[in-house]
């Protein structure tokens, strides 16, 4: 598989803050690649980094092979980007600044193949492009770039929290589209998102970041494994004792009458038996879902936050 | 607290550097103007020959105002006047629609409402602003004016005309903020309405008539009709006059009243006038990099434009009676000598004066298109269109050729229009005055080059760095030769190097020099910009 983008200790400084740090990412072609972190992780500025609108401090950040800082313009012939906080021209309408972009990303806008995609895609946004850009809400701005993206075809789709502000089915039409880009054409997407079903439901890999590195990337399958899978059921008549004898199982507890406990993810199979003894009834196993693996960098966020309160508390 | 306490206190937080700095600017070009006219019109044999000219001339009453006597007060009045009127106007329409429209659009004011703050609250925190604003602009008026060694009673006089009409211009700034659904929208009628105010007082003034001994005129009617007019019509130091004050007082009462009326009738976030629907694709014209550019400068372009051949025309008019009259005058002759550098005749000064100040328009016209750069980048749009296959270069490079191509055909108007009208006068003025004011373009793009290498280097200034290579560029041109500043000084700005008239012995050479530096500077700057971050506002 060709790598698409390939970014090795990137680091990046805007004056006394380290914005990346170290921050691995690879994206192979044809990839859904899902773009995971909090707030202020780093995500926006390796996005940037990567259309060569700032210069990294330090690492290599390649895009089809080659560095964008300097020469991005031939790299953005193949890319197409969608900005979390989309800035329009006031004055000009939606559907202008649509056939302006995609004109400058040396589209056609003449040809019939464009119009049907625009034509398609204005009406599966239910988007209304003559009105001015200046009374769009945070959604139709939102539109108004998704639709240039999709628009004209691109070997590399940058999305950055790209449904941010739309309605939930909008985010739908968003998915089916990613779905068909990834399916037919073998373009590459680097999806930024904090919308974790929605990562989950399109993305083959995932990067989750945090303070400017990678915390933990690979498929969602590989990232199941590294937290605990949840079973709960209800059992009459045996002990606490007996439900902790089982193999691999932590966390016990038991609320009215239901034992809750967690299993190592690839300890499941060999968990099954040991249920069957103990004749569970009304079995639940919950695999962990995307957000449980967000939570736990959170989480250890959130600690070390309270870590680093604590000194002045006292 | 009351609500209305807090939001007042929040506003003149976000105000403490804006405020300040228009006060200032009046402060300073009271006093500039004071010592302009001290070093240069200081005997009552100078004032009474221009005060004559003047009062026969309608385009310098209409550019001017009319002139009350020789008194050095009534003379100051005359020429900073109207000069004073038009900057607290555009300084209280700017502030009246910041605090209003621009608020709403923004989504602040919705926000604000949410909390305990109704509307009553906000309009009560708005109107106390503009009477903070409009005392402060009345002290620093009359106390740079005592300080500047005109009379004390006067200068209050004068404190309470600059007040009020900033009052009504807030009044009419609070009103199109009612009406525009966009604080863009507002600002251009605003200044559409200062404009025609102007207008009709230079009407006033134009059309007075004069009293036997051709020094005191007494206006036309139609001066009664602007607020700017009445300002003028307290005549201080002469008359004293409190009441005309109170007209504009009246305007302000009446123009809020209507303004409050209205933003009770309507929705949050809604204007009377609705947006237009635009186009659902773009025409072929929109596909590159310099026709957005043009497309987004396109308004500000034309109205610099339209000012520019204005004052070409006024040129016209001016020089035609000039001709007729000045030059038999030698007092005057050498009065408006001094305002030049170069030798020729008073005629010929003249119209080289007047060029370099067609020029400055133009500049004013360039350095904004440069800074358009940097509103780009701040708002984030520029990079949605870096982000596609434009180059930075060419983006760049879109901007400098549309200010260079808007400057060298507002130039070529102006000169062309400039010298038709003075075609009556000597019909070879008209080539005369097309290559002067073509000659002018170098300098106008040493100006739009300083503009863009703040923007490439230290981007966050570049709007204040623009607005003060500007501020510098007008002070030193309009009065600089009044002042006897030295030659070095008087050098700093472009339009010192430009040929001046007679065209027969004009020397080029400064135009060279110029355009070097001015390319220099361009590719300095486009280089530099491809180096460096894009940096959004914040």
């Amino acid at each position: 598989m060709t790598t698409v983008i390939d970014i090795r200790g990137l680091q990046k400084r805007f004056g006394r803050v380290q914005a990346l740090d170290g921050l691995d990412l690879e994206v192979g072609e044809g990839e859904v690649h899902g773009f995971l972190g909090p707030n202020g992780a780093g995500k926006t500025t390796t996005i940037r980094v990567l259309l060569g609108l700032i210069r990294a401090s330090g690492g290599t950040a390649e895009v089809f092979g080659r560095s964008p800082w300097g020469k991005a313009a031939a790299l953005h012939e193949r890319i197409a980007y969608v900005p979390g906080d989309v800035a329009l021209w006031p004055n000009l309408s939606g559907g202008e600044i649509i056939d302006l972009l995609a004109r400058l990303r040396g589209a056609d806008t003449g040809t019939g193949d464009y119009k049907a995609r625009r034509a398609r895609l204005v009406d599966a946004f239910q988007f209304d492009p003559r009105k001015k850009a200046g009374t769009y809400s945070k959604g139709n701005r939102q539109k108004v770039s998704l639709i240039a993206a999709f628009a004209v075809p691109a070997s590399l789709y940058i999305l950055d929290e790209p449904t941010s502000g739309l309605d939930p089915v909008m985010e739908a039409v968003f998915s089916e589209e990613v779905s068909t880009i990834a399916k037919n054409d073998g373009s590459s997407i680097l999806l930024s998102s904090h919308i974790l079903s929605e990562v989950e439901a399109l993305c083959d890999r995932v990067t989750i970041i945090r303070a400017g590195r990678a915390v933990e990337s690979g498929t969602l399958a590989d990232l199941r494994h590294l937290t605990r899978t949840e079973v709960s059921f209800v059992s009459d008549g045996i002990d606490e004792a007996s439900v902790r004898a089982l193999a691999g199982v932590h966390d016990v507890a038991v609320a009215s009458d239901r034992y809750h406990f967690t299993v190592d993810s690839a300890d499941v199979s060999a968990l099954l038996p040991g249920l069957g003894a103990l004749s569970v009834q009304s079995l639940t196993i919950t695999p962990p879902s995307l957000e449980e693996l967000f939570l736990r960098h959170y989480g250890d966020e959130i600690t070390a936050a309270n870590d680093d309160l604590e000194p002045v508390a006292r | 607290m009351s609500a209305a306490a807090v939001l007042l206190r929040f506003r003149l937080r976000r105000d403490w550097v804006i405020l300040p700095v228009w006060l200032v600017v009046m402060a300073f070009s009271v006093l500039f103007v004071a010592a302009a006219l001290a070093s240069t019109y200081n005997t009552e044999t100078l004032r009474t020959a221009v005060v004559r000219l003047a009062a026969v001339n309608p385009t310098l009453l209409a550019l001017r105002g009319d002139p009350d006597g020789t008194s050095p007060g009534n003379f100051f009045m005359v020429e900073i006047g109207s000069y004073l009127g038009l900057l607290v106007a555009f300084m209280n329409t700017f502030l009246a629609v910041r605090h209003t429209r621009a608020d709403e659009q923004a989504g602040r004011t919705e926000l604000l409402l949410t909390t305990r703050a109704d509307r009553g609250a906000l309009t009560i925190a708005t109107l106390s602003l503009a009477v903070i604003a409009n005392v402060g602009v009345g002290l620093f008026g009359a106390l740079a004016a005592i300080a500047a060694g005109y009379e004390a009673y006067g200068s209050l006089v004068l404190g309470w005309e600059l007040a009020t009409t900033g009052l009504a211009f807030f009044a009419v700034g609070l009103l199109f903020a009612q009406i525009f659904s966009t604080s863009r929208a507002a600002n251009a009628w605003g200044v559409a309405a200062i404009g025609a105010f102007w207008v009709i007082e230079a009407a006033g003034s134009a059309t007075g008539t004069a009293s036997a001994d051709g020094l005191h005129v007494t206006p036309g009617p139609a001066i009664w009709f602007s607020p700017i007019g009445w300002g003028l019509r307290t005549l201080p130091y002469v008359e004293n006059l409190w009441w005309p004050g109170l007209l504009s007082l009246a305007l302000a009462v009446a123009l809020a009243a209507v303004a409050v009326v209205l933003q009770r009738s309507r929705d949050t976030g809604a204007g009377l006038v609705a947006a237009r629907p635009g186009r659902a694709s773009a025409s072929s014209a929109l596909r590159g990099t310099f026709s957005l550019s043009w497309r987004l400068q396109r308004a500000s372009i034309i109205g610099w434009g339209i000012g520019a051949v204005l004052g070409a025309a006024a040129i016209g008019a001016l020089g035609k009676t000039l001709n007729d009259s000045i030059s038999k005058n030698p007092d005057v002759s050498k009065a408006i000598g001094e305002m030049g550098t170069g030798g020729g005749t008073v005629f010929e000064v003249f119209i080289g004066v007047m060029i370099a100040l067609i020029g400055l328009v133009v500049a004013g016209a360039a350095i904004q298109t440069a800074m358009r750069m940097r509103q780009e980048e701040a708002s984030s749009t520029a990079e949605i269109v870096l982000a596609t296959a434009a180059s930075r270069l060419r983006w760049y490079v879109s901007y400098v050729v549309l200010a260079l191509v808007a400057s060298a055909v507002l130039l070529a108007l102006s000169g062309l229009v400039a010298g038709a009208s003075l075609m009556n006068v000597d019909a070879e003025l008209l080539g005369q005055t097309f290559a002067l004011s073509m000659a002018q373009l170098p300098a106008v793009a040493v100006y739009m080059a300083v503009t863009a290498l703040a923007f490439a280097v230290v981007p966050r200034a570049t709007i204040a760095v623009g607005w003060i290579a500007f501020g510098v560029g007008i002070v030193l041109g309009e009065f600089g030769s009044l002042l006897n500043l030295p030659d070095w000084v008087r050098q700093i700005t472009p339009t010192a190097h430009t040929p001046v008239p007679p065209l027969s012995h004009a020397d080029f050479s400064g135009t060279w020099w110029l355009s070097l530096i001015a390319v220099a500077l361009l590719v300095i700057a486009g280089a530099a910009f491809r180096r460096r971050d894009i940096v959004s506002r914040g």
